[in-house]
């Protein structure tokens, strides 16, 4: 592509033909690779005299009656041969060059170094180069993977494995509706192989990403099989969906990638800025992950087997009271302290030292299988994937099954028309979530016996003996045992999901210049659950016997629907006139979707028999129960897009560029015609200040390129609600007169008839560099992004407005560095590392998010998002005379013991006037490390992941609001009990209110930094594979989150919620260390 | 193009349903009363029942010791809160109900409706509007007086409140709308009520002399209750246990109760917490998990009867005991205190007919209660108390004689008739009657509040006299940014 259309203009006579190639070098962005030892370069003078001339004229005017011949590469390589060569080589290399996974690489440009001798590879990585001597030392080069240079030593046969390029301006990025070259962007785009998520296990691919790209946030979500929390440069907006990025699989635009398999990932690109994202228009606001799956590599037949196992291990256990005795100290303790005059409750029959969490977690199993299948010829590109995911969680029974396939073919019709499709599916067995669980276990006493009682109790009309587990001491009779209704309920359940996504496309050249695209995505959803209820029983130490729990049996069955539709209307035009090259786009896409549901339950009544105990009766209709008693219900809603856009990609001479975007959007969620379209647009300019003549001296910077985009992105965000300009109404205030029933309805808010969506205005400019041979390389970048016109509901007691509101800015710093080193010619490593900033404050807001009574979390004009606001705690109250020498109390009965709060306004009083912000849940900045050394056929890696100045806090033991008596966390036993015995731990008490307040009591620092990853593999040589058929063999180890320092009480440092309220510790929320090992096979 | 972008909603929008006009919207009010969504968190909810009960010297918070034990300190013990979920939501629920009846009214106003039906809708809003802002001035006093339907937020945050005679004015006006136009009963012309338990003349007029009452008008407030009780809509029911049960709703001495219902089976569900709050709190295992157990009487409650005053009985449920059928029960024994249940007493003119939960299948609590606000005793007490006061003894003498006579069951010795002295004996005897006839039914606390009795009654449990009124919620002040003022006894 664009050979033939480098313009050059040359006139030189007799000139020899290596001058007459460094010129052209210089007029074009092709190098030339030959032997210098060719007698026709040599020893040839030639004439010459064009005006604006093609590279291919100039050659064969150069070659003509030669016996030279030539061949273009990938990465703007000429390659010149001799056509018979019918010198006798010096000695002749035969090699084979490995790329990702193991595969064969063809087309990647072998080249002695020192000399212009070189050649490329054939369709199965196979080359072979005459060189003048076994010792020298050949570089190896590929576009999209990381030169490398191999010494012969003396062999004439070598295998070289190229890694993926870390010299990210030389990489092919999707850019969304195209695909375009690193170079030509003035944009951040980020891309990552997909080998940094097919060994890892998690289901969810972004999951792998944690720590990984500059700009990007990841946090966990509790439970297995959920998409974790993801925000690109920081929390841009209040609304749920609008910090969510736009997931663009193949091209067909999503909102999640549940369908994936992890293995099936070619690679995934992050785009970050106004000018990468403008093409999305009302999607673009938040970032893009745009993934591209495995297709078929040109011209071969490979078969791989990816397989591995592991366990997961709960660790950073939260520590609560484990000791039966300690509980009952302290709950005397509390009572004594409350002036409970009634005697106390009774532990004869509850001695048990149960730790509570450790009942209720297991170690689960991690195991994942994976067959590919890769065919190819001339004309038909095949690819086919299949997967399976076993995960189980680490709260008992937790267990997810996950069946995925990915098809794709492409077929080429003539030499400029291709037709292909994709296909993925995904069929997912949902585990019943243990998330409660782990959270109940938190609060059970130790002094509950975690084992049963057998005991003889007709439940389905027959006696029999049920093995019954532990009721709770009437102190604590607001909770259940977790492990009553997990054990009970837990196989009582049916979750499966069916996706189905897939597209057809073709695509045909024409006119030289032009191409055009056309592609349909689907996208079906099936959700199927149902639910049964069945008896069960406790056995109440107290009474010496069991009694029924759940009186009732019932069903409930609920089928869901998603379906989306996008088609894409693409025109594309190249041209390349001398110095000038653009690529520009011009198309329509339209995306349609639409969600049904309907769900309905039946109940057994009294004194009517019981659902039996069948997975047979798990439906509405089951003939147990009356049908016609039964609820049901339906939801179902559509929504329509229409969009035109428009993108220029412009370069002047390969060292000015500008993209330029538009993009048009007309929704069906904005009903007012008036409102409906939106434009959003973004222009973006780059300098390749490296191509400058003055920079050819600094010999230190072979790479540098500034760049800078503005535009206008626009969000989607409807913040839950399906129809913004129609309100839904409740029929809550339906009016009864005796027995008669009257309809009345409210309208649920009030829409605001010019509601319109919300725009990010976003300003990035950064920096990219390579620098000591490209072996730094790395980028900054400053952004800065206002939302504006946010979109909120106004809640301010009676009313209730859906409108524009608000704006929120959100800045930064992304750096990232990557050093390739080599200590040997066996020993080559890899240190990369980013970090990325987080300024956020709230500049315009209609209302306020005050902060609640358990949490802090509050959302202001003038403040970050979702900040802390609360008491600072001073300490505690020694004694009555340290309660009557400090500030007065408001509101609160309060005594020794209790929080000394700070007088922050020093008028002698505490107040609410005295809260301000305790801390803030997002950090200064996160950041991340790798380190991977290649040692022959042994390579290590190891990444590190953390994150800086960010608070958290701590509910549990703070401000959790008990409604009876709470197993006591373990850092109680140190709690005030009398003057001097603490200063920090208030003494125990529900009463006293004062202490649950939202202060820095509960506020912990959220630093922490974590070993996320450490991976070991190794290559089995090929000399000892090749007589088993086997091309290639790696075994692997991986550790996941080994270690996390971590300054908090929690199980993690890391809390996700909704953008407005996060970074709280309710007591949940684990990241389990996960051990696999696994083998990946290539026959 | 046009057609692909124009997508309405696959569900009904208000503006594909006919609500019936003004009556649906009107109709929306007493459905929001009870909601606990709407407006009910503030009628018959917890808060409700910490705002009107358990500041009282006879009931406490209840429930387990542990349970909510910021509540006893923040209602028992007077440490009011500015930011605590009871008075938040209180708060912000009687706005809503405010909006709600401020939307009707706005309608009414721009559709210029005038008709008869029409007027009666709008006296419907007034009573609603006038209900709202007279508990929102007896529990915090000067509060903002919003009479127009918020549309955004600015016209509120930027509101500053109203002094407590303002507040009275709009009460007035309503109220004197609504007795004039709502109709004296809602009969059939063959004497059934059409609508049980809609408002009534009778119900504006009782309630507006209950704020009449607060604000020592005894004359007018007397001339409104006369009316009443010669209207010849009302009468005692002959047993007082039944003013409470099932089959007591909408009886004859029912003036205005919020409505509630559940049909066979539990469906329909239009229920209320107010007796699901109250039930006794047991666990499943004892079989007596009715409710969440809050609002329990005292001893000093029980104490404060006269010598076997059958109402004691039928007021309150005690632990160990059998629920005593004879007074109202059902033949069933409440396990013991302190073993197994956590209060001695309980509130049994809340107390679960278990035929009416196994009918709605509510078997932890009774969501087809109606939250009874006023009836035909309160009457007959008021007009007692402003006789009285008016200087008209005897006329008081007859009035407290029908309260005492229908409680004392026609057991000679019992509940003596009391014979008018003087004002001040005649007014301590009337003080009593109101507490020991309305125990557990919200009126207690405010009535020592006017009768300027509180600071000796519950000073001793915490009482000062700021106390009369609870500060406003913190986040209303800070989200009015200074234009909203604190109530300046609570700094």
């Amino acid at each position: 592509n664009g050979f033939g259309q480098s313009k050059i203009t040359l006139k030189a006579k007799r000139a020899e033909m290596t001058t007459v190639l460094q010129n052209i070098e210089k007029q074009t962005q092709y190098r030339f690779l030959y032997n210098s030892q060719l007698q026709e370069l040599r020893l040839r003078k030639v004439n010459i005299d064009v005006n604006q001339a093609s590279l291919k004229d100039v050659l064969s005017i150069m070659f003509f009656r030669t016996n030279l011949q030539y061949q273009v590469m990938g990465n703007n390589l000429i390659v010149i041969k001799e056509m018979g060569d019918v010198r006798p080589p010096d000695v002749i290399v035969k090699g084979k060059v490995l790329g990702e996974g193991a595969l064969p690489l063809s087309g990647a440009s072998v080249q002695v170094k020192g000399t212009t001798l070189g050649t490329t590879t054939d369709g199965n990585g196979n080359f072979s180069l005459s060189v003048p001597n076994n010792n020298v030392t050949l570089i190896v080069s590929s576009v999209g993977y990381a030169e490398q240079e191999v010494a012969l030593g003396g062999k004439n046969e070598v295998t070289v494995t190229l890694v993926s390029s870390t010299k990210e301006m030389d990489q092919v990025v999707v850019i969304g509706y195209g695909t375009a070259q690193k170079r030509d962007l003035t944009g951040s785009i980020v891309k990552v192989g997909g080998e940094e998520v097919a060994d890892k296990p998690n289901v969810n691919p972004i999951a792998s990403l944690q720590g990984k790209v500059a700009g990007l946030s990841v946090t966990p979500s509790a439970g297995i099989g959920k998409a974790p929390d993801i925000r690109i440069r920081g929390t841009n907006s209040i609304g749920d969906e609008a910090v969510r990025p736009v997931y663009i699989v193949d091209g067909i635009l999503n909102d999640n990638i549940d369908f994936i398999n992890p293995n099936d990932i070619e690679s995934m690109e992050i785009l970050k800025d106004p000018s990468s994202l403008a093409i999305f228009g009302v999607r673009g606001a938040a970032g893009a992950i745009a993934i591209t799956t495995k297709k078929a590599k040109a011209g071969q037949v490979i078969v791989n087997l990816n397989s591995s196992i592991g366990v997961k291990r709960l660790v950073d256990k939260i520590d609560v009271l484990t000791n039966g005795e300690d509980f009952k100290m302290l709950y005397q303790e509390e009572n004594n302290n409350i002036g409970v005059t009634t005697p106390g409750f009774d532990f004869t029959n509850w001695t048990s030292n149960t730790d509570w969490i450790k009942a209720v977690t297991q170690n689960g199993v991690f195991n994942n299988n994976n067959l590919s299948i890769n065919a190819s010829n001339e004309k038909n590109r095949f690819y086919m994937g299949l997967g399976y995911i076993n995960e189980e969680g680490i709260v008992i029974h937790e267990k997810l099954k996950k069946y995925l396939i990915n098809l794709s073919n492409e077929y080429k019709l003539t030499k400029d028309i291709k037709i292909g499709f994709t296909f993925n599916t995904a069929y997912t067995q949902a585990p019943n979530d243990g998330t409660n669980t782990l959270e109940n276990a938190r609060r059970i006493a130790p002094n509950v016996s975690a084992g049963t009682t057998p005991y003889t109790m007709n439940l389905y009309g027959t006696e029999q003996v049920y093995n019954l587990y532990s009721a709770l001491p009437s102190i604590q009779n607001t909770l259940q045992n977790p492990l009553v209704t997990r054990e009970n309920t837990w196989d009582k359940f049916i979750g499966r999901e069916q996706r189905f996504v897939g597209s057809i496309y073709g695509e045909v050249n024409f006119l030289k210049d032009f191409n055009f695209r056309m592609a349909l995505y689907g996208d079906q959803s099936y959700l199927e659950s149902r639910t049964y209820n069945p008896l069960y029983g406790a056995y109440d130490p107290d009474a010496g016997a069991g009694f029924l729990v759940n009186r009732y049996t019932s069903v409930s069955q609920s089928e869901q629907r998603w379906t989306k539709y996008q088609s894409d209307f693409l025109l594309n035009y190249k041209k390349r006139l001398g110095d000038h090259n653009l690529q520009a786009t011009a198309g329509w896409t339209t995306y349609s979707r639409a969600y049904r549901s309907t769900s309905g339950r039946v109940e057994q009544k009294d004194g009517q028999p019981a659902i039996p105990d069948d997975k047979r009766f798990w439906y509405l209709n089951n003939k147990f129960t009356d049908i016609a008693n039964a609820t049901g219900n339906s939801a179902q809603t559509e929504a329509n897009t229409l969009s035109f856009l428009l993108r220029g990609i412009y370069n002047f001479a390969n060292k000015y560029y500008l993209n330029a975007t538009f993009r048009r959007d007309g929704s069906s969620l904005i009903y007012n015609p008036d409102q409906r379209w939106q434009n959003f647009w973004a222009v973006g300019a780059g300098w390749e200040i490296s191509k400058e003549g003055f920079m050819q001296d600094i010999s230190v910077i072979n790479y540098l390129k500034l760049k800078g985009s503005i535009g206008v992105l626009g969000s989607q965000n409807t913040y839950g609600v399906s129809y913004p300009y129609f309100p839904t109404f409740s029929s809550g205030n339906t009016a009864v007169f005796g027995s008669s029933v009257y309809p009345a309805y409210v309208n649920d808010y009030e829409p605001d008839p010019n509601l319109r969506w919300e725009t990010v205005h976003g300003r990035e400019i950064g920096l990219e560099f390579g620098l000591l041979n490209n072996r730094v390389t790395g980028e900054i970048n400053y952004y800065n992004k206002l939302t504006k016109d946010m979109l909120s509901f106004l809640q301010n007691g009676p009313s209730r407005t859906l409108g524009n509101f608000g704006s929120i800015s959100n800045q930064g710093i992304e750096l990232s560095l990557n050093y390739n080193g080599t200590l040997s010619k066996d020993l080559t490593y890899t240190v990369s590392g980013n970090l990325t900033s987080f300024k956020n404050k709230v500049k315009k807001f209609g209302t306020f998010l005050p902060a609640g009574e358990s949490t802090p979390n509050q959302t202001q004009v003038g403040y970050p998002i979702g900040y802390f606001y609360g008491y600072i705690v001073d300490g505690l109250y020694q004694s009555y005379a340290d309660k009557i020498g400090s500030p007065i109390v408001v509101g609160y009965e309060y005594g020794p013991g209790d929080l000394k709060y700070r007088d922050i306004n020093g008028d002698g009083y505490i107040n609410t006037d005295d809260r301000t912000i305790i801390g803030n849940p997002t950090p200064d900045f996160i950041y991340g490390m790798s380190l991977s050394v290649k040692y022959k056929a042994l390579d290590f890696g190891v990444d590190l992941q953390g994150s800086y100045g960010g608070e958290v806090y701590r509910v549990w033991g703070s401000s959790e609001l008990p409604y009876s008596r709470y197993n006591y966390p373990s850092f109680k036993l140190d709690r005030w009990h009398g003057e001097g015995t603490s200063n920090w731990v208030p003494r125990l008490g529900d009463k006293f209110a004062i202490n649950r307040l939202p202060s820095t009591f509960g506020i912990e620092d959220g630093s922490y930094l974590r070993i996320r990853n450490i991976q070991i593999g190794y290559n089995i040589p090929t000399n000892v594979l090749t007589k088993a058929r086997i091309k290639s063999f790696r075994v692997f180890a991986n550790v996941q989150n080994l270690k996390t320092f971590k300054r908090n009480s929690g199980y993690a440092p890391e809390f996700g919620g909704s953008p407005t309220s996060f970074g709280v510790d309710w007591g949940n929320g684990p990241i389990p260390v996960i051990y696999t090992g696994g083998i990946n096979i290539n026959f | 193009c046009k057609k692909f972008l124009d997508k309405k909603p696959l569900e009904a929008t208000l503006d594909d349903i006919k609500q019936g006009g003004l009556e649906g919207l009107v109709f929306g009010l007493y459905g929001g009363l009870r909601n606990p969504d709407v407006g009910g968190a503030a009628w018959g909810h917890i808060p409700w029942l910490a705002i009107h009960s358990f500041r009282d010297d006879d009931y406490i918070k209840g429930s387990s010791e542990s349970d909510g034990a910021d509540w006893a300190v923040i209602y028992d013990q007077f440490q009011y809160s500015k930011d605590h979920w009871s008075t938040n939501t209180y708060y912000e629920r009687k706005y809503v109900m405010v909006n709600l009846a401020n939307t009707v009214l706005y309608t009414a106003d721009s559709l210029k409706l005038d008709d008869p039906a029409s007027r009666v809708n709008i006296a419907e809003a007034r009573f609603v509007r006038a209900l709202t802002y007279f508990d929102l001035v007896r529990t915090y006093g000067e509060v903002r007086k919003v009479t127009v339907p918020i549309r955004n937020a600015d016209q509120v945050n930027r509101m500053p409140k109203s002094t407590v005679q303002d507040i009275y004015t709009l009460i007035d006006e309503d109220l004197t709308y609504a007795e004039q136009h709502l109709p004296i009963n809602w009969n059939s012309a063959t004497g059934t009520s059409l609508y049980p338990g809609r408002l009534t003349m009778g119900a504006a007029k009782s309630l507006h002399a209950k704020t009449l009452l607060y604000r020592q008008r005894w004359g007018d407030a007397l001339t409104l209750l006369e009316q009443v009780i010669t209207s010849g809509q009302y009468s005692l029911e002959s047993n007082y246990s039944r003013v409470f049960q099932t089959a007591g709703e909408n009886g004859p001495e029912s003036i205005f109760e919020i409505q509630a219902y559940k049909g066979d089976g539990g469906r329909p569900d239009f229920y209320g917490f107010f007796a699901t709050a109250q039930g006794v709190r047991g666990s499943d295992a004892s079989g007596w998990n009715m409710g969440w157990g809050w609002n329990t009487p005292t001893v000093n409650l029980v104490n404060a009867y006269e010598a076997n005053d059958p109402r004691l009985k039928r007021t309150i449920l005690f632990s160990g005991q059998s629920d005593d059928p004879q007074y109202g029960g059902y033949g069933r024994t409440l396990p013991a205190y302190p073993a197994v249940l956590p209060r001695p007493y309980w509130n049994k003119k809340v107390y679960a007919d278990p035929a009416e939960q196994a009918r709605t299948n509510d078997p932890n609590g009774n969501g087809a209660y109606n939250q009874r606000i006023i009836r035909y005793a309160d009457v007959l007490l008021m007009a007692a108390e402003a006789a009285n006061e008016a200087d008209n003894g005897p006329r008081a003498e007859t009035l407290l004689e029908m309260i005492r006579a229908r409680a004392r069951e026609g057991q000679a010795g019992v509940l003596p008739k009391v014979v008018f002295v003087n004002k001040a004996q005649m007014r301590t005897a009337i003080k009593h009657e109101r507490r020991i006839e309305l125990a557990g039914e919200g009126e207690r606390f405010f009535d020592l509040v006017r009768w300027g009795d509180a600071v000796s009654v519950l000073g001793a449990a915490g009482y000062q006299n700021r106390n009369r009124y609870m500060p406003l919620p913190q986040q209303i002040i800070d989200q009015s940014q200074g234009a909203l003022l604190q109530n300046p006894e609570y700094p």
